[in-house]
């Protein structure tokens, strides 16, 4: 059959080299048609460009642009760290003069400029609401640094967004007209930056001036990687072959398969997108490959065969070799088709189609053209290739690896199962993640402004949230603006969200400004008419435009905007989701309904499938490039055995990933595919030739086997140096992210290379597939065989595993809350309790108590006996925790100076135990969160000290709730094999950090969860406390009479 | 009498010594010790009202599951000696439950010696104790069965001005129900100082019914009850925890442990004589949260309770003997963190119809109670004012109490006084004090 098929290929290539002119003018002409139509190429590198137009959130973000006209911002600060701060008269009139400025700067909504000097003051002057510019354009700037302050400070509104809170900045907000134009504004506004006068420094940043530099930086980037990437590849090529037309057949197929590709991409309208710029640079590498391998072929062959007839030796070379080209290249498509089927953005879908185009351009020239030129090309010989005594170098030094490799193959794969579960282990510290403005160099103005404005004010990201109610005005109804400030109340309760802002904020300053002015009216007006009249009263003293980023002029539906200080999305991601699980919880009825938007909210939508799709487009490059291995060795252990050495370099990929810190993100997103179908072809090409040798020439294994080392190889090592370089270019983007990609790519490529060359042929050897040993008669073994799969089955496992584990769907807030609840406890207890309180400056003081628990089918009860100190001893403490949720605990303390119980209230659970740094509601179960008085909103999956956990919001289901445990909100990360949690964050009431509760160490003591060491400590204090078990007995039998009023009085 | 005290001294005894044949280990025996520094300036001449230094030792020991000794003693030596001048004669208290005086400036009192068995699901309680009935602060209504030394009026802590007795307690659960019985043969009345001493008791209302033109020849010696079982006090309690409440029944047939002035003529003038009457009291107690509120009270009727009338009428004849309902209601807030504010309205009424009374027959008190407590509990910052609405008088008690380490305390306080020199607190003006305390446990 191979001898049909070899006369079939010299048949098709005689052909072609017969018809060599007809080839040059139709490849030339191709190039050039399609060279041209990259003058049509359009660029659009907007976020917005990653979600597919039909993506609803796009679509209801373009709606809610409709309504509320939210563009980009471009926000720029003014900070002044001199006594004064920014109310300084200078940095006042700094912020009116760039607010005029910007206001006046093309491509800037005019309408859109907010600042300090242009919006309202609201207050209440003898019952009149009285609504006038902050900044009076006529008053003079040392009069207002001297009412501002006190104007500012009476609009809560107002602070972090145009003031800092430290009162050393301000923001200037411009939304710009058209997001393509973002670039140009930016540069404009930098430069009106540059001369602007004294005053403090001047800062610009936000998500539309990122959008517009990373334009521009990607341009920069493209203009300067390009044509590097070209003499790169074609340097790697001098030198390999040593030969002027080896350079020339690259330079033609690396211009037909850009040409292609880009042309083809312009021509079919699809614009150049950000992550657009590295097509071609990778491109340029992989196109050269099959030429390379061609090139490899023949020259070898003409050292062998110095007198053989140069068409002859053309025919012959590309019948020899066609079979690993195209299926090397359909492979590598295949990796591309995983990502083109896979991804869910489509500069990824156009990145992964065209670079398709691009692969099958170069092996349709390597194919036709390159043995046409070689053909018409006087030179014969390359100088690199010399009779074989006279070889030197690299090749006898690869040989030499490969000899001993061969002969050692049980060593070569123990080693390599070694590298495998070294690199799987640092696999599981992969994370998905992205964050803007790391796109751009640490010492960039964009991101140091970045790093000011969110440090200093409320933030530059935005995530809105559209309230629509059913009918005109229904916002205002005290229902909908109620809810509207809850849902405020919530945002704000979530960690990276420092401020929010609606019509329910305008309201309550005109019902405070109404009433005297009197900060007990801070509140929202009680009725529709009073809701309805501050509005009519705010259109006649002032332009009702002025809510237009807050409420639409039917007030039927507005817009809650949250300002957060991160776009990193790990960091967003639980404010996006908690929110939404919020908004399912609170928004469910028909009057009033939420949905997200705004850049934050658009972000997670595309971000948040990454992972799953990376691993999907992984899987489906992996099941493509198996089927095509198996085809073209008609065997499937054949098939399997090709990918064992990409799975490796994979997992090796991701090992290298988690250990560098470096983010599955948008850009690092294709590399696992590209190196799937790259590096699949070091070992189609190690496997063909060592069955090519065998079959063809008759040689045993092991011969076979060193004979690939002796000339194949050297074709894969001068590839591999070739795109490996290709791919390091990319490291000298201006973009960190491209770098990581280039840098991944290029590992994965050695790595790859590596793996195939040191362990295919013990591979081989060790499984003996029929596919080879058959002909030669070698016993077939059928459980290496069955063991090999085992192991790959296992590599595959390792590197999926910890992804997949971390993408498992998250349990609802109810399904932990009562996992926790179930957590068992035993129906009785009795424990010694050490509690050590160390104070900020290091002191300690010292309790010790006995603790008793006893539960029934209606009441846990608790009693905490204090033993130690004397000064405490005998001080008693009794609980009943009900289990009926509507049954508020009862509480009794015994005091021995004063002999006598006290009751206590439940409303008491939020006050400190005894000066510990834990409250009475801590004490009585601090492992558990009960559903009755808690809400938890699983945030994500996560790892904490190695462990996975799950990380969950914890909300009192009421402010009177709030208002008695002490605190508005917690963070918990719970274990979800034992469902303890193993830390937990709380916030006060004002949102403040307040404590962390840490359960240090606990294990199963009798079968049940027992907390060994308990750590407390106050952010606000500075002080902490231990609490430590020891003497730990379940199931005691405690009598019930030892846990009443009566026995706390019996001093033990 | 003196035999009966000593069968139950020994009785005592012999437990001890029984229990004390069993071995010992370091766990089952605990010895603590505390000393406290007390010096307290007044507006006089001679500012200091005390300096006194008071260690107090308490020992327990558990030899098994069941049984349970308790030994507390104090010595107190105060070289001002304004507090009980001299060397009082204690003449309110039993022979058993005597103060050891040495010199004019130091006492030495066993406070407490009991042994606590654990038998047949009943707790026996058997020495000298303190029993503590109802929850109120400053003011008593149903904390009655032990009585107080007056010493400093109400200003030390009843933990501390409370006296001890000889008694036997037994306690045992009853399904849902605490019950408690008492027999206390130990027949020790209020301690009242002299008039001479800084706390002496000089209202008219404390004093004798004597009429302006009358003249006060003798006080004669108070005349106790002297029989040990016909004379002792018992009584008992039931107290059960039924649908959020807590709720207490209490009833104690006892002497008054103030004495009525039993008035005769004599030489041109008129004899007192103290005399201790009997009565019965029934109480009841509750206390329930309700919202962010623990609200508590105390009821007690007390019937055959003896006054002394105002000075009018036959001497022979000033005293009247009726029924007497006290109460108090209180709400305690804990509403701000680590803070309790608690206000009580007491009320104590004579049902004496139109009979002159020495004392008001509705008196009234409010008190008002706060405490906050900060760095970890280590300072306390606490404010008590007490007054009386029928005289308008009261008092007046900031304090600040700082916690140096677990066995170093501070405190800094002032009590103040002021009102109507007749009223009940108003009477103590000239000994408004500051004072610096000092605790510290070895």
């Amino acid at each position: 059959m191979r001898h049909d098929g070899h006369r079939r290929a010299s048949a098709v290539f005689g052909a072609i080299l017969a018809r060599w002119r007809a080839v040059l003018i139709v490849s030339a002409g191709l190039s050039i048609l399609l060279g041209f139509q990259l003058t049509h190429l359009v660029k659009d590198t907007s976020i917005d460009a990653f979600l597919s137009p039909d993506n609803p959130a796009r679509i209801y973000r373009d709606t809610v642009k409709d309504v509320f006209g939210l563009e980009d911002a471009i926000v720029v600060a003014v900070v002044n760290d001199a006594p004064g701060g920014v109310y300084a008269p200078d940095s006042l009139a700094l912020v009116s003069w760039l607010t005029d400025k910007i206001r006046m700067t093309d491509g800037v909504d005019p309408e859109r400029v907010i600042s300090v000097a242009t919006e309202k003051n609201i207050y209440g002057k003898d019952d009149e609401l009285v609504i006038e510019p902050l900044l009076a354009p006529s008053a003079s700037f040392g009069a207002a640094a001297s009412s501002l302050p006190r104007a500012i400070e009476r609009l809560p509104l107002y602070h972090g967004t145009l003031i800092s809170k430290d009162g050393r900045g301000a923001m200037i907000i411009a939304e710009v007209l058209r997001a393509e134009d973002a670039e140009a504004v930016y540069e404009r506004i930098l430069s009106i930056a540059d001369s602007a006068p004294a005053g403090g420094e001047v800062y610009v940043a936000g998500e539309g001036a990122a959008q517009g530099y990373l334009a521009s930086y990607i341009d920069a980037d493209a203009r300067k990687l390009q044509p590097l990437a070209f003499v790169t590849i074609l340097i790697v090529v001098a030198i390999a072959f040593r030969n002027v037309f080896a350079i020339l057949a690259s330079l033609a197929i690396i211009v037909f398969t850009v040409s292609s590709s880009l042309g083809s991409m312009a021509a079919f309208g699809i614009p150049y997108f950000a992550i657009t710029g590295a097509l071609p640079i990778i491109l340029i590498g992989m196109s050269i490959i099959d030429a390379v391998h061609i090139l490899n072929h023949y020259y070898a062959k003409r050292r062998l065969q110095l007198h053989q007839e140069k068409r002859e030796a053309i025919v012959e070379t590309m019948a020899e070799i066609w079979r690993p080209i195209v299926l090397t290249t359909l492979t590598t498509i295949a990796g591309f088709v995983g990502v083109a089927i896979t991804a869910a953005m489509p500069p990824m879908i156009y990145f992964a189609l065209f670079a398709i185009v691009g692969l099958a351009a170069a092996l349709i020239a390597s194919l036709t053209l390159l043995p046409c030129l070689l053909l018409i090309y006087p030179a014969h010989d390359s100088a690199a290739y010399k009779p074989r005594e006279q070889q030197t170098g690299s090749v006898s030094w690869l040989q030499q690896i490969g000899a001993f490799f061969t002969d050692r193959h049980m060593i070569s794969l123990a080693f390599m199962g070694l590298v495998a579960l070294m690199v799987a282990s640092q696999a599981r510290e992969l994370t998905i993640d992205r964050k803007l403005i790391t796109n751009f160099k640490a010492d960039e103005p964009i991101r140091i402004a970045d790093g000011v404005i969110n440090s200093r004010f409320a933030g530059s990201n935005f995530l809105d949230v559209v309230i629509e109610a059913d009918a005109p005005e229904g916002i205002l109804e005290p229902e909908a603006l109620r809810k509207i400030e809850r849902l405020q109340e919530f945002g704000e309760s979530l960690s990276f969200v420092s401020k929010s802002q609606s019509i329910a904020d305008y309201l309550k300053l005109m019902n405070r400004a109404v009433n005297a002015d009197s900060d007990d009216y801070f509140t929202l007006p009680e009725t529709f008419e009073e809701a309805a009249q501050y509005m009519l009263l705010y259109s006649a003293s002032a332009d009702p435009q002025d809510f237009a980023e807050e409420i639409d002029p039917h007030y039927e539906t507005a817009l809650v905007r949250f300002y957060l200080t991160t776009d990193r999305f790990s960091e967003f991601a639980p404010v996006v989701t908690g929110m939404q699980n919020y908004i399912d919880a609170n928004f469910q009825d028909s009057t009033l309904t939420a949905n997200m938007s705004g850049r934050v909210a658009l972000a997670y939508e595309w971000i948040a499938p990454l992972g799953r799709n990376h691993f999907l487009s992984v899987f489906v490059s992996l099941l493509f490039i198996t089927a095509l291995s198996t085809l073209l060795f008609r065997s499937v252990s054949m098939g399997l055995l090709t990918v064992v050495p990409v799975v490796l370099t994979l997992v090796a990929i991701y090992g290298v990933m988690g250990y560098a810190g470096i983010w599955l993100e948008p850009a690092t997103y294709m590399f696992a595919a590209i190196a799937l179908g790259l590096g699949v072809d070091f070992s189609i090409h190690m496997i063909e030739r060592i069955q090519f040798y065998m079959d063809e020439r008759g040689e045993g294994f092991d011969s076979a086997a060193k004979a690939v080392y002796g000339g194949p190889a050297r074709a894969l090592f001068t590839n591999c140096t070739a795109v490996g370089l290709g791919f390091s270019l990319l490291m000298l983007s201006e973009l960190p992210t491209i770098n990581r990609f280039g840098f991944l790519t290029a590992v994965a490529l050695g790595a790859s290379f590596l793996f195939s060359f040191f362990f295919i042929p013990s591979l081989v050897k060790w499984v003996k597939p029929k596919a080879i040993f058959h002909r030669s008669g070698a016993p077939r073994s059928a459980h290496k065989s069955a063991a090999f799969i085992a192991l790959l089955c296992i590599g595959a496992g390792l590197t999926f595993l910890p992804p997949q584990a971390r993408a498992e769907a998250l349990p609802s807030g109810e399904e932990v809350s009562n996992l926790m609840q179930a957590r068992e406890d035993g129906s009785s207890f009795a424990v010694r309790l050490e509690m050590t309180m160390v104070s900020r400056k290091g002191r300690e003081r010292r309790r010790t108590a006995r603790i008793l628990r006893l539960d029934d089918a209606s009441v846990r009860k608790l009693m905490i006996r204090f033993i130690e100190p004397d000064s405490i001893d005998g001080t008693a403490f009794l609980t009943f925790d009900y289990r009926d949720a509507g049954e508020t605990d009862d509480q009794w303390i015994y005091l021995p100076a004063l002999r006598r119980e006290r009751r206590i209230t439940p409303g008491d659970r939020g006050d400190y135990f005894f000066g510990t740094d834990f409250t009475y509601e801590d004490v009585k179960d601090s492992t558990k969160f009960d559903p009755a008085d808690f809400e938890l909103v699983p945030l994500k999956r996560d790892s904490f000290e190695g462990a996975d956990v799950i990380i969950v919001s914890v909300f009192p289901r009421s402010e009177k709730i709030a208002e008695e445990v002490g605190y508005s909100r917690a963070q918990a990360w719970i274990d979800p094999e034992s469902w303890m949690p193993v830390r937990a964050d709380y916030w006060d009431i004002a949102g403040n950090p307040l404590k962390t509760i840490s359960i240090v160490s606990y294990e199963r003591i009798s079968g049940y969860w027992t907390p060994l060491k308990i750590v407390a400590e106050n952010a606000k204090t500075g002080h902490s406390t231990v609490f430590d078990f020891s003497d730990i007995t379940y199931d005691a039998a405690i009598d019930e009479d030892d846990l009443t009023v009566r026995a706390m009085k019996r001093k033990l | 009498m003196g035999d009966i005290s000593k069968s139950v001294a020994a009785a005592f005894a012999s437990l001890a010594a029984h229990a004390a044949a069993m071995p010992v280990s370091a766990q089952d025996f605990e010895l603590q010790n505390e000393a406290d520094m007390f010096i307290a300036l007044q507006d006089d001449e001679e500012p200091l009202q005390t300096s006194e230094l008071t260690w107090k030792s308490v020992a327990k020991w558990r030899p098994s599951e069941t049984v349970r000794f308790f030994l507390s003693t104090r010595i107190r030596i105060d070289p001002v000696d304004k507090l009980e001048p001299g060397r009082p004669a204690q003449e309110m208290r039993s022979d058993i439950n005597k103060r050891l005086l040495i010199g004019d400036s130091m006492e030495v009192e066993l406070r407490e010696a009991y042994v606590a068995l654990d038998v047949l699901d009943t707790d026996f309680t058997l020495g000298k104790q303190q029993i503590v009935w109802g929850q109120a602060d400053g003011l008593k209504v149903l904390d009655i069965v032990n009585p107080q030394s007056f010493r400093s009026f109400i200003l030390e802590d009843f933990d501390q001005s409370r006296i001890p007795l000889w008694s036997v307690k037994v306690a045992r659960r009853l399904g849902p129900f605490d019950i408690q019985g008492l027999w206390i043969p130990d027949r020790t009345y209020h301690e009242i100082p002299s008039p001479d001493a800084a706390f002496g008791f000089t209202s008219l209302r404390y004093l004798p019914p004597v009429g302006p033109n009358e003249t006060l020849v003798a006080l004669n010696p108070a005349q106790r009850p002297d029989r040990l079982a016909g004379d002792a006090d018992y009584g008992g309690k039931i107290s059960v925890f039924a649908w959020g409440w807590d709720i207490g029944l209490h009833a104690l047939r006892h002497y008054n442990d103030r004495p009525v002035y039993h008035l005769q003529p004599a030489n041109g003038g008129l004899t007192a004589t103290p005399i201790y009457d009997r009565q019965t009291t029934y109480g009841a107690s509750f206390a329930k949260p309700v919202g962010g509120i623990v609200f508590r009270g105390e009821l007690a009727y007390a019937s055959g309770v003896a006054w002394n009338a105002a000075p009018a009428g036959p001497p022979e004849e000033r005293i009247i003997e009726e029924g007497k309902f006290s109460y108090v209601v209180a709400a305690d807030w804990r509403g701000i963190e680590n803070t309790l504010l608690s206000l009580q309205y007491f009320q104590d009424r004579a049902f004496v119809g139109s009979k002159p009374l020495l004392r008001p027959k509705n008196d009234n008190f409010i008190t008002f109670y706060a405490r906050h407590e900060t760095l970890q509990d280590r300072l306390t910052v606490d404010f008590q004012w007490l007054t009386n609405l029928n005289d308008g008088d009261g008092l007046l008690r900031p304090k600040i109490r700082y916690e140096l380490s677990d066995s170093l305390r501070f405190m800094v306080g002032g009590d103040w006084f002021y009102g109507n020199r007749q009223g009940v607190f108003g009477e103590f003006r000239n000994v408004s004090r500051a004072y610096l305390r000092i605790e510290c446990n070895l």
